[in-house]
């Protein structure tokens, strides 16, 4: 069982901009990295699907010390929707097709920097629960979108 | 935010050290399929 900590994502950071990965921060993660009172287990990072940017993806994974075989790095150049990963420093889920969000470059051109993460904006976080709407999505989604106005009040 | 990220064990999901799901419904339909009830992640 691997923990994630606020200085993995650091080092996800500074890692995927060496490699030049376009990605960004996504979910419970992404809104926490924005301000969002919360915990979470995990980074949910949502990538670009390009074929460059998957094999980046690959090289820089392996630098931050994930086991990827090559069948499984097989599986994240071959464009998989979702991919998981619990064979490294911290569990990372990869995610190219996120529910509630058409195209990567619609949200990455909607995108916040916040100290250098790329996060998705509050609206596309929200979206992506919306339409995902497991249980522990609704139970999020009230203080989210309280989140959300108080975030932008602040912009 | 130094504080945010906690790790607890998830029965099933945590079992694998590598999934990969062709589609999100997929993934949606392996985890209602897979998971218990109270980690959540059921419609």
């Amino acid at each position: 069982m691997a923990a994630f900590e606020y200085r993995q994502a650091e080092e996800i950071r500074d890692t995927f901009a060496r490699h030049g990965i376009r990605y960004l921060f996504i979910g419970k993660s992404g809104a926490i990295l924005l301000g969002f009172p919360d915990t979470t287990q995990d980074a949910d990072l949502f990538a670009d699907k390009s074929a460059k940017n998957c094999s980046a993806l690959v090289a820089a994974l392996r630098e931050l010390g994930f086991a990827l075989s090559e069948q499984q790095a097989s599986e994240i150049l071959r464009g998989k929707d979702f991919v998981q990963l619990k064979n490294g420093p911290f569990d990372l889920d990869l995610i190219f097709a996120p529910d509630g969000i058409d195209r990567f470059s619609d949200a990455w051109g909607r995108r916040v920097e916040v100290n250098n993460f790329p996060v998705c904006h509050p609206d596309d976080i929200i979206a992506s629960k919306v339409a995902a709407n497991r249980t522990k999505d609704r139970e999020s989604l009230p203080r989210l979108r309280a989140f959300r106005d108080y975030w932008k009040s602040r912009q | 935010m130094k504080y945010a990220f906690i790790k607890t064990y998830k029965p099933v999901l945590d079992d694998a050290p590598f999934r990969a799901f062709d589609t999100m419904a997929d993934y949606r339909a392996w985890c209602e399929a897979n998971l218990p009830d109270w980690l959540g992640y059921g419609r």
